[in-house]
């Protein structure tokens, strides 16, 4: 006997004959499917469209529609059901049409249960196997995006054929484990813009905690925990799954059929835990793809830094001697009491052009100095209040508004205060430029604690930053300022110091929609 | 006006570069310090003054073709365990370095390129001494 707990396949019997009808019924449950009967083809095709069925038996010959009639309306309503015809009267042709139009196989009557039984349980396993099939397919496909912008459309869009769903959505959980809609695709709607409303997050938020499945068809019913919940009516089938890898929950995923009448069934459920499986793994993978790149730019980087920090310090020094010689012979000329002013005028500005140089090649030493580890404990918010009260009359004047979004106590981080001032003290100044010509412009500073790490955001909603300068920004000499503004350090210098405090550094820019430099710091324990 | 008794004070300058070790020169001439001033350009021939001359001040740099100042320093200690010494340097980590030195007790720390009036300062104070 089949495992009546594990499989539900759902099977109907379509025969104008009450005796077999009944037969069939009593045998087929006994097996363990679960069987709805049909007395004519109109009564089939109008529960076929109600609800899912794996396989249907159907005889040939039946008043209203004939067997081969109800075949071919079948084929429109539910390609993937498998039927198997039953003959009283079986002449060859009639099989082979039936067999043409797409059954899975036939039976004489008087057939033998057994003989029934075990081409159900072939049709069935056809069947399984097909399923399997779209789902291994789907994964294939799934596993070949590696970044979650390419992979969660896709997944949404595998999700409509595979459940045969309406619409769909996917879930990813943030941070702090909140629930936000990142991709979803529609029957009807051609661009994957389907409104998730804040109840099919509640519930998906529900899911997530529970972290098991939830198949909803009758939102009168719905689990006790739910009773309740907003939105609920609206609902008519959905299947709501966590998305679950090594025990820890990425996300959620829902499967919705809105207008058709064919609620979910337990195969469907069976269908979306393998597929949820899978995407959940996918995720996991493009998740540490990310990592993996963002450790590689990061890497890059910082040998970048070296590697020019070593030559810079090199040709730095090397300029030393000759400009001491520039500087002090000037100095000395200076002193000479026969000088005429126009002299005087000409010798104090080698003079003053020389201290010029002296401080960008300090500036470039500083760059490339290997600073030592940062060592004591800082109260970031005293250091960044301290570098806002430092712009305070700048920025004013300029009329720029500073909009603080932190808690007056943060934890501390280890590390050095004046090199993050020097930090904030950059950031503060480019956005300064980046907000010269905006109307109402606002630089908001964000900082708060997530996962072990202080988090700062600095938005400003000045120019904003060029695509193709995103990748540059924290390049040694990279500048977008005019030839002689900028030496293009700053940042690299940011990005160094950052680093050497174990943190990361990084920017998110809509050219013409403002920038927001981020920096996050381990907290100090 | 040298008092009678007083022969000139040795002083040591080493540097390499040729017109360091002009300007460096001029600027004893200009700050009449009264010095008998001996020149090095690496540290061979600094270690060779040292051991030939009784100085009462080093003014030396600290990267030079065969080796690096430090040594001199050490020899020049050795032998004049009071007299002060004066360091110019192009390196940012100047005063690191020569806070490794320990025990050297070297006077002050000149960043290159220096001012006229910070090497005027620093030899004054030295010669004080």
């Amino acid at each position: 006997m089949r495992n009546s707990a594990k499989k539900k396949e759902r099977v109907l019997v379509i025969d104008d004959e009450p005796g077999i009808r009944e037969m069939l019924s009593r045998e087929l449950t006994l097996e363990g499917y679960e069987v709805q009967t049909a007395t004519d083809g109109v009564d089939a095709l109008e529960q076929v469209r109600k609800g899912k069925f794996q396989l249907a038996v159907c005889d040939l010959n039946m008043p209203k529609l004939t067997g081969l009639e109800v075949l071919d309306a079948f084929r429109d309503s539910d390609p993937d059901m498998e039927v198997i015809m039953m003959t009283g009267y079986a002449t060859v042709e009639t099989a082979v049409q039936a067999m043409k139009k797409g059954a899975y196989d036939f039976v004489q009557k008087p057939f033998s249960l057994d003989e029934l039984l075990m081409l159900v349980e072939k049709a069935l396993e056809k069947q399984n196997l097909k399923l399997t099939m779209a789902v291994y397919e789907a994964s294939r496909l799934i596993f070949r995006s590696i970044t979650l912008e390419t992979l969660l459309p896709l997944v949404a869009q595998l999700s409509l054929k595979i459940l045969g769903a309406e619409d769909a959505s996917i879930m990813i959980a943030d941070d702090s484990g909140r629930l936000q809609v990142k991709a979803s695709a529609s029957q009807s709607q051609p661009v994957a813009s389907v409104p998730s409303t804040v109840a099919d997050i509640e519930i998906a938020q529900k899911v997530a905690e529970w972290r098991e499945p939830l198949v909803i068809t009758n939102p009168t019913s719905v689990d006790e925990r739910l009773k309740g919940m907003a939105g609920l009516a609206a609902i008519k089938s959905t299947i709501i799954h966590p998305l679950i890898v090594d025990e820890k929950l990425v996300g959620v995923i829902t499967f919705n059929r809105t207008i058709s009448e064919k609620p979910f069934g337990s195969m469907d459920l069976r269908v979306a835990t393998i597929f949820a499986s899978q995407i959940a793994q996918a995720i996991h993978n493009a998740n540490l793809y990310r990592r993996l790149e963002e450790k590689q730019t990061q890497l890059v980087q910082s040998e970048k830094l070296a590697s020019i920090g070593m030559l810079t310090a090199g040709i730095a020094h090397e300029l030393n001697n000759p400009l001491n010689g520039i500087m002090g012979f000037a100095q000395l000329l200076l002193e000479d009491v026969s000088l005429s002013n126009r002299q005087r005028e000409d010798i104090k500005t080698i003079n003053d052009e020389s201290v010029r140089c002296r401080n960008i090649i300090k500036n470039l030493l500083q760059f490339s100095r290997n600073k030592q580890q940062p060592v004591e404990a800082v109260q970031v918010v005293t250091v960044l209040n301290a570098t806002i009260d430092l712009f305070r009359y700048e920025y004013s004047s300029a009329g720029i508004t500073v909009e603080k979004d932190f808690a007056a106590t943060l934890p501390p981080v280890l590390g050095d205060a004046s090199q993050l001032q020097q930090v904030f003290i950059n950031l503060m100044t480019n956005a300064q430029h980046a907000l010269g010509a905006t109307a109402k412009p606002t630089l908001r500073i964000k900082a708060f604690e997530q996962n072990g790490k202080l988090i700062l955001r600095f938005t400003d909603n000045g120019v904003g930053i060029e695509k193709k300068a995103l990748g540059r920004i924290f390049d040694p000499f990279f500048t977008t300022k005019p030839v002689g503004k900028g030496t293009g350090l700053g940042l690299s210098i940011c990005y160094g110091i950052v680093s050497q405090h174990r943190g990361t550094m990084r920017v998110e820019s809509d050219a013409g929609r403002g920038a927001t430099f981020i920096v996050e710091l381990p907290k100090h324990e | 006006m040298n008092e009678p008794q007083d022969i000139a004070r040795k002083v040591l300058v080493v540097e390499d570069e040729k017109v360091m070790l002009i300007l460096v020169t001029r600027l004893f001439k200009r700050g009449e310090f009264g010095v008998d001033l001996r020149t090095a350009t690496c540290v061979r021939e600094a270690l060779d003054v040292i051991e030939n001359n009784d100085l009462a001040l080093l003014v030396t740099d600290m990267s030079l073709p065969d080796g690096r100042g430090v040594e001199i320093i050490h020899r020049f200690r050795a032998k004049f365990p009071t007299a002060p010494i004066i360091v110019m340097s192009g390196s940012l980590t100047l005063q690191a370095e020569v806070d490794a030195i320990s025990g050297a007790n070297v006077s002050t720390c000149l960043q290159k390129p220096f001012s006229v009036d910070d090497f005027h300062s620093a030899v004054s104070k030295a010669l004080k001494s």
